[in-house]
């Protein structure tokens, strides 16, 4: 692995992070929510996917 | 009465012709600005193997008896990658919606349309319900939208094979597939 990949981060369009919870459980039961409802109706269409890769130094 | 395709669960490590993927997915992307790379894909929930059947099994074979550590190796039957093509889900495809979350918007199909698409009478599309038993809802190939993964990958993701169309089938579906290929467009006249 090279050392020069820091950090990877990966924005799913249908997950939106909660930067204003504190709470790790309400995280997790609010991640849960939204993919339950995307598993509900949204599950079988097509999603884009976006990896980003930064690298850092030299 | 809508013809019910027939499919079976293979356990072997073989891509097949017919077979059915959950998420595959397409490198639609990638680009490098400033250290920064980005790598955009579009994943797929369903999609289908069009690439023949003895295509893939002669590249099976051959490599079967490649010695890898010989090189140049002779290797005839060498696959770069299979052709593929989207599953979507009927009624979202009837309604226009089913690439909605790429911000894309098809139109709506009527009844005369649905019909026709339900009948295999368009040629862009290919209509699927599957015997009783199988979990799927019925579902509807777009020929327009085909793609390519890599055999590598296929095989890596294998597990994520969920059926596969049986012979007869799968060959009507390729059969139609390239009919839709060798369409000519002949050039409208100008008004």
């Amino acid at each position: 692995m090279d050392d020069n990949f820091l950090n990877i981060e990966i924005e799913d369009n249908l997950y939106s992070e909660n930067e204003d919870s504190n709470s790790t459980s309400e995280l997790i039961s609010e991640s849960k929510n939204i993919w339950d409802e995307i598993n509900s109706q949204f599950v079988d269409k097509v999603t884009r996917l976006t990896i980003k890769v930064q690298l850092d130094g030299d | 009465m809508a013809i019910k395709y027939q499919v079976e669960i293979l356990k072997d490590s073989q891509v097949h012709q017919g077979d059915i993927f959950k998420s595959l997915k397409y490198y639609d992307n990638f680009i490098e600005c400033s250290g920064q790379f980005e790598l955009s894909l579009l994943k797929f929930p369903y999609s289908i193997i069009l690439t023949q059947e003895c295509d893939l099994s002669n590249n099976l074979n051959e490599r079967g008896g490649i010695d890898f550590n010989t090189k140049p190796f002779k290797h005839d039957k060498f696959l770069v990658s299979l052709l593929c093509a989207p599953l979507y889900n009927a009624e979202h495809l009837f309604s226009g919606n089913h690439l909605s979350f790429l911000d894309i918007v098809s139109e709506t199909k009527n009844s005369e349309q649905r019909k026709y698409i339900k009948s295999n009478r368009e040629p862009r599309y290919h209509y699927l319900e599957f015997e009783d038993g199988i979990q799927l809802v019925p579902m509807v190939i777009d020929f327009k939208h085909y793609f390519t993964v890599s055999l590598n990958t296929l095989e890596t993701d294998i597990s994520q094979r969920i059926c596969s169309l049986k012979p007869i089938f799968r060959e009507s579906v390729t059969q139609r597939f390239s009919n839709f290929l060798s369409r000519i467009g002949l050039p409208e006249p100008e008004r």
